[in-house]
C-alpha cells in the first residue's frame, strides 16, 4: 500500500501544491507567488509522468487504477494543458481584476480529478475523478462573479452538468446491478445478456459525451466558453475533453472491448454529427471564443472517429489526436487571451484585424495554430486526422471518413478567414497583456505542432504500444 | 402479504409521491418539505435492503442536515420565501415525450432483467442458502473497507468536498476590489 501511494506521486504533488496555495493565499491574499507554486507542482508531476511514459502500465491498489503507459501519456497531455493554463491565467487574470489565489488551486484540483480519470480502472473512481474535475470547472467558469454572462455560463454548465452526473450514476447503478462489478478489468467476462445492461451503458455514454461536448450533448459548450475567463475556456476545451475522452476509451476499449460491434456504430453516428454540427455552426460565429468552442465540438468528432473504428490503430490515433488538438487549441485560446481587451471579455472576430501587423510573431503563431486545426499538411493536425481516418478506412467506415474530409474542407473557410483577418492594414491596439512565460508557452506549443507533424512516428509508435492488437488496453 | 412487502411499498409510495410534490409545487417551502419526505422514504428503503448504516447516515446527513439547511436558506432569504419560481415551463411537448419515453424504456428493461437469474446474484443466493451467516451491523465492515481497499476512493471523495468548499467560499464571499465595475451591496 505504501509503495502504491508512492507511485501516485504526480497526483499527490498537485494535491499538496493546491493545498499549499490555499494556505499561502490565506496568509498573503492573492500573492504573486501562488502561480509559481502551481507551476512547480505541475512541472514536477510532468517530469515524473514523462519518466514512466515508456514503461508498461502497472496496477495499484489491487487493480483500482493503473499508472504508466496509457495514463502517463494522457496525464502528460493534461499537465501540458495545466501548465499553459496557469501561465495564461497569470498574464490574463490581473487584467480582469480576478487574480485570485483560489484559481490556481482549483486548476490543480481539477487536474487531479482528470488524472485520476485517465488512470482509473474502477468506474466509481472514474466518477469521483469526474466530479472533482467538474465541480472545480463550474466555479472557474463563473469566476467573474459580477458579470451576468459569466453567471449565466456557470449556471448553465452547472445545471446541465449535474444532470449529466445523474445519468452517469444511474448508468453505473444499472451496470453494477447486472454485472456485480464496477471494475473495468472484470467487466469483459461478466457482460450479461439483458437489455438493462445496455441501457446502463447508454446512460454512461450520455454522461461522458456531455463532458466531451459531443453532439447532441454539446449545447452548453459555446455559452460556457464565452462566459468563462479565456484561459479557463482553453483549459475546458483541451484538458477536460482529453480526460473524459480517455475515460471513455478505457470504458469502451477495455471494459466493453469484446462487444465492440454493439457500440462502434453508435459512436460513429455521434462522431459524424459532431463533425457536421460543430463545423457547420462554427461557420456562423462572429465571436472568437464561441467559434473555437464549436471548432472544439467538431474536433471531438474527429477524435471519436478513432474510437469508433474500434481497433488498436484507431485508439492510438484518437490518443495522438488529443495531443495534436490540445497543442493547437491551447495556443489559439492563449493568443485570444493575450489579445482580448474589451471590459466585457468578448473577442469579436473584427477585433483581431491588425494583430499580425502590430505583432508579426504572434500573428504567425496564430496562423500556425489555426492551420493545424484545419489539418494543413506539415502540421500535427494533418497527421492526427490522417491517423484516425486511416483507422476508420481499415474498419470499413468509409462514409465516416468522407464526412470527415468534407467537413474539414468546410472548416478551412472559417479558420482561413481568421488567418487573413489579422493581416488587414488596420491600426491595432498594443498587446494588453503579455509576458515572457506566455510567449514561451506559445512557442513551445507551436514547436510541438511542427514536431508532431514532421516527425510523428515517435509518438505514434509510443501510443500504438499501449494497445494490443485485440484493442484491449493491456500494456 | 408479509410485513416486509407492505413496508417496502409504503416507503416506495412515500418516496415517489413526495418527489412529485417537489417537482410540481410552486411553493418553495412545500417543495423543501417534499424533499424531506422523499429522502426519508429512501432511508426507509435502505433500511429494508439491510443497509442499516446507510439508512442512518441518510437521515442524519440529508434529512437532518441538508434539507434543514435548505429550508432555513429559503426562509431567511426573504426575497424568495413566499414567491413562486419565475422560470416558466418551456419545450413542454418535447420534454414530455422524452420523459415518457425514458420512463417506459426503464420500466420495460428493469422488468425484463430477471435479476434472480443474473450470474452474480444467483451465486450469492447459493452461498446464502448453504451457510447463511447472520447479518449483523454493517458499520464495522464498511469502516474496514473504507480504510482498506477503498482508501483511495475515500480520499478522492474528500478532495471533491474540499473543492466544493473552496468553490462555495469563493462564490459566496464578499467581493474585494474585484471586477471592472464596483459591485452594489445587496441589502
Amino acid at each position: 500500500m505504501w509503495l502504491d501511494t508512492l507511485a501516485l506521486m504526480p497526483v499527490l504533488l498537485l494535491v499538496v501544491a493546491g493545498l499549499l496555495i490555499i494556505v499561502l493565499d490565506s496568509l498573503d491574499n492573492d500573492s504573486p507567488v501562488l502561480p509559481w507554486v502551481a507551476l512547480l507542482g505541475l512541472l514536477g508531476a510532468l517530469v515524473l509522468e514523462l519518466n514512466r511514459l515508456g514503461g508498461g502500465g502497472r496496477f495499484l491498489f489491487e487493480g483500482l487504477l493503473r499508472v504508466g503507459g496509457f495514463s502517463a501519456y494522457v496525464n502528460a497531455v493534461l499537465l501540458l494543458g495545466g501548465i499553459a493554463t496557469v501561465i495564461f491565467c497569470r498574464a490574463y487574470l490581473p487584467r480582469i481584476w480576478h487574480a485570485h489565489g483560489e484559481v490556481y488551486a482549483l486548476v490543480l484540483f481539477a487536474l487531479v480529478g482528470m488524472m485520476v480519470m485517465a488512470a482509473s480502472y474502477d468506474l466509481v473512481l472514474t466518477f469521483l475523478g469526474l466530479e472533482t474535475m467538474s465541480v472545480a470547472l463550474y466555479v472557474l467558469t463563473g469566476l467573474a462573479r459580477e458579470d451576468v454572462r459569466a453567471n449565466e455560463a456557470a449556471m448553465k454548465y452547472f445545471l446541465l452538468g449535474a444532470f449529466a452526473t445523474g445519468f452517469v450514476l444511474y448508468g453505473l447503478a444499472f451496470l453494477y446491478g447486472t454485472t456485480g462489478t464496477t471494475r473495468l478489468d472484470l467487466l469483459p467476462t461478466r457482460i450479461p445478456n439483458t437489455p438493462l445492461f445496455w441501457v446502463g451503458v447508454g446512460l454512461l455514454l450520455v454522461g461522458f459525451l456531455f463532458k466531451i461536448a459531443a453532439v447532441p450533448f454539446h449545447m452548453w459548450a459555446p455559452d460556457a466558453y464565452q462566459g468563462a475567463p479565456t484561459p479557463i475556456a482553453g483549459f475546458m476545451a483541451t484538458a477536460s475533453k482529453a480526460a473524459a475522452m480517455s475515460a471513455l476509451l478505457l470504458l469502451l476499449g477495455h471494459g466493453l472491448g469484446l462487444v465492440r460491434p454493439q457500440w462502434a456504430d453508435v459512436l460513429a453516428v455521434v462522431a459524424a454529427l459532431s463533425m457536421i454540427v460543430g463545423n457547420g455552426a462554427a461557420l456562423m460565429q462572429g465571436e472568437v471564443k464561441r467559434l473555437l468552442a464549436y471548432s472544439g465540438i467538431a474536433h471531438v468528432g474527429y477524435a471519436l472517429v478513432g474510437i469508433a473504428s474500434a481497433s488498436a490503430s484507431g485508439y492510438a490515433g484518437a490518443l495522438f489526436y488529443l495531443l495534436a488538438y490540445a497543442s493547437a487549441a491551447l495556443g489559439a485560446f492563449g493568443v485570444a487571451a493575450l489579445w482580448e481587451q474589451r471590459p466585457d471579455r468578448q473577442l469579436p472576430a473584427e477585433d483581431l484585424s491588425g494583430l499580425g501587423r502590430r505583432h508579426p510573431l504572434l500573428g504567425a503563431l496564430w496562423v500556425l495554430f489555426l492551420l493545424s486545426l484545419v489539418g494543413f499538411p506539415p502540421l500535427a493536425g494533418f497527421m492526427a486526422k490522417y491517423a484516425v481516418f486511416a483507422a476508420a478506412v481499415q474498419a470499413g467506415k468509409i462514409w465516416l471518413v468522407l464526412i470527415g474530409v468534407i467537413t474539414s474542407m468546410i472548416s478551412a473557410y472559417y479558420y482561413l478567414r481568421l488567418c487573413v483577418l489579422i493581416w488587414r492594414p488596420v491600426e491595432a491596439h498594443p498587446l494588453p497583456s503579455s509576458g515572457q512565460l506566455a510567449s514561451g508557452v506559445l512557442l513551445l506549443t507551436s514547436a510541438l505542432l511542427l514536431w508532431l507533424g514532421l516527425w510523428p512516428s515517435g509518438v505514434l509508435e509510443l501510443v500504438g504500444r499501449f494497445f494490443e492488437d485485440s484493442g484491449l488496453v493491456l500494456r | 402479504m408479509d410485513y416486509y412487502r407492505i413496508a417496502f411499498y409504503l416507503f416506495g409510495a412515500l418516496t415517489v409521491l413526495a418527489a412529485v410534490v417537489v417537482v410540481w409545487s410552486r411553493n418553495l417551502i412545500h417543495a423543501g418539505m417534499g424533499l424531506l419526505l422523499t429522502l426519508f422514504g429512501v432511508a426507509g428503503l435502505y433500511a429494508l435492503a439491510a443497509a442499516d448504516f446507510l439508512a442512518v447516515v441518510q437521515i442524519l446527513v440529508y434529512v437532518g442536515g441538508i434539507v434543514i439547511l435548505l429550508l432555513f436558506g429559503i426562509m431567511l432569504t426573504q426575497r424568495i420565501a413566499g414567491r413562486a419560481p419565475r422560470t416558466g415551463v418551456v419545450n413542454r411537448t418535447v420534454g414530455a415525450l422524452i420523459a415518457t419515453g425514458l420512463f417506459v424504456l426503464f420500466v420495460m428493461v428493469i422488468f425484463s432483467a430477471r435479476f434472480a437469474e443474473l450470474p452474480w446474484i444467483a451465486q450469492g443466493r447459493m452461498i446464502d442458502r448453504e451457510s447463511a451467516p447472520p447479518v449483523g451491523s454493517t458499520v464495522e465492515r464498511l469502516g474496514q473497507l473504507l480504510v482498506g481497499p477503498y482508501l483511495l476512493l475515500f480520499e478522492v471523495a474528500a478532495l471533491v468536498l474540499t473543492v466544493a468548499l473552496i468553490g462555495a467560499a469563493y462564490l459566496a464571499r464578499r467581493s474585494r476590489q474585484e471586477g471592472a465595475r464596483p459591485r452594489r451591496m445587496i441589502s
